[in-house]
C-alpha cells in the first residue's frame, strides 16, 4: 500500500472493511497471474471458477453474484460458448429461463482453476493456526449477514 | 438446446462458504451493490464513487497508482478521470518528481464537499456491517486479515 497522504487515509487504513476490499483485489491479482500460465483471461476464468460453483444458474443469478451487468454477463457467456466451454439450456420448468453450464471440454480447466484457488486460499492463511481461521470465516460471516440484511 | 438438470442452488455451498477467498470478495461485491443504492442518491454512478472515495481517503494519487488501487485499466481510468473533471469534481496538477513530470490527482473544493459526503457514508455503512460485532472481535478481525494481506502481499505471484 502507498503512503498515506492524509488524516482520512490513516482513519481508513485501521478500518476492517477497508482491508476486505484490499485483500479481495489481492487475490484477484493473485489469480489473474497464477491463470495466466493456463493462457485464460480474467473474464474467462472469472465465469468459469463461478460456474464450478454456480453450475446450472440463470444469467441473472451469475450476474449478481459476479458483480457486472446482464449485458456484460451475457456477452461473456457468448465467448464461452464459442469456445466451446459453456452452454446455455433452457430451463424444464420456466421455458424463458436459460441456464449456464459447463461443457465436458470444460471440466480440466475447471478442476484446474479449483486447485489453483484452494492453492491460494492455503497459502494466503498459511501464517493462521486452525483457530484463528475459523475466527476469521465467524467473524467475516457475521458482517456478511448483516450485510445482507440491508 | 439441451434441457438443464442442475439444481438452482451452489453445487458445493459449503466448500465455498469455506473459502476465505471467495468469502472476502462476497463481502467486498455486498458492499458495493449497498453503497450503489445510497451513492445514487448523489446522482453518482458505481466507478464515479469508487474514483471519488480513493481520492477522498488517499489524495494525490498518480494516475498508476489509481489503476491500482481501482482495479482499473489506465485506459478507462483515464476516461472517468476526463469525465469527473469536465462535473469541476477532480482535477490533474502536474509534479516534478525526481527529474519526471507525474500528474497526481486531486478533488477539487467542490469534490472536497462530495468526498466528504461519500466517505463518510462509507465509513456509516462500515460501521453498520460491523455491529454485529464488539471491540474485541473488530480489533482481531482487523488482525487476522493483516496477516492474509500481509502474506499475499509477500507472495511473488501478487
Amino acid at each position: 500500500m502507498k503512503t498515506f497522504k492524509s488524516k482520512h487515509g490513516e482513519e481508513l487504513a485501521s478500518n476492517p472493511a477497508f482491508q476486505i476490499t484490499e485483500v479481495a483485489r489481492l487475490y484477484r491479482t493473485t489469480f489473474d497471474k497464477k491463470m495466466q500460465s493456463m493462457r485464460l483471461n480474467r473474464s474467462h476464468w472469472w465465469l468459469i471458477s463461478f460456474l464450478v460453483y454456480f453450475e446450472g444458474s440463470t444469467q441473472q443469478e451469475l450476474a449478481e453474484v459476479m458483480d457486472i451487468g446482464k449485458a456484460g454477463l451475457g456477452k461473456l457467456v457468448d465467448r464461452l460458448e464459442a469456445e466451446g466451454l459453456a452452454q446455455r439450456m433452457t430451463d424444464p420448468v420456466d421455458r424463458r429461463l436459460n441456464r449456464v453450464s459447463l461443457t465436458p471440454k470444460a471440466k480440466p480447466i475447471a478442476r484446474e482453476i479449483r486447485r489453483v484457488s484452494e492453492e491460494t486460499v492455503a497459502m494466503s492463511t498459511a501464517g493462521l493456526t486452525a483457530t484463528e481461521l475459523a475466527t476469521l470465516h465467524k467473524l467475516l460471516n457475521k458482517i456478511k449477514t448483516r450485510l445482507l440484511e440491508q | 438446446m439441451k434441457q438443464a438438470r442442475e439444481a438452482r442452488e451452489p453445487r458445493d455451498p459449503s466448500d465455498l462458504l469455506d473459502n476465505t477467498a471467495f468469502l472476502v470478495m462476497d463481502i467486498g461485491r455486498l458492499f458495493r451493490v449497498t453503497f450503489d443504492a445510497r451513492m445514487a442518491s448523489f446522482g453518482l454512478s458505481r466507478s464515479e464513487w469508487w474514483l471519488i472515495a480513493h481520492l477522498w481517503f488517499f489524495e494525490g494519487l498518480t494516475q498508476q497508482e489509481l489503476a491500482d488501487l481501482l482495479d482499473m485499466t489506465k485506459g478507462g481510468l483515464a476516461k472517468l478521470i476526463d469525465r469527473l473533471e469536465t462535473k469541476g469534481i477532480v482535477e490533474r496538477r502536474g509534479q516534478t518528481q525526481a527529474g519526471r513530470a507525474t500528474k497526481r490527482v486531486f478533488l477539487t473544493s467542490s469534490g472536497k464537499q462530495l468526498g466528504f459526503k461519500v466517505g463518510n457514508g462509507a465509513l456509516q455503512l462500515v460501521k453498520e456491517s460491523e455491529a454485529p460485532l464488539d471491540h474485541t472481535q473488530v480489533a482481531q478481525l482487523h488482525k487476522l486479515l493483516r496477516l492474509v494481506r500481509k502474506t499475499l502481499l509477500q507472495s511473488p505471484e501478487t
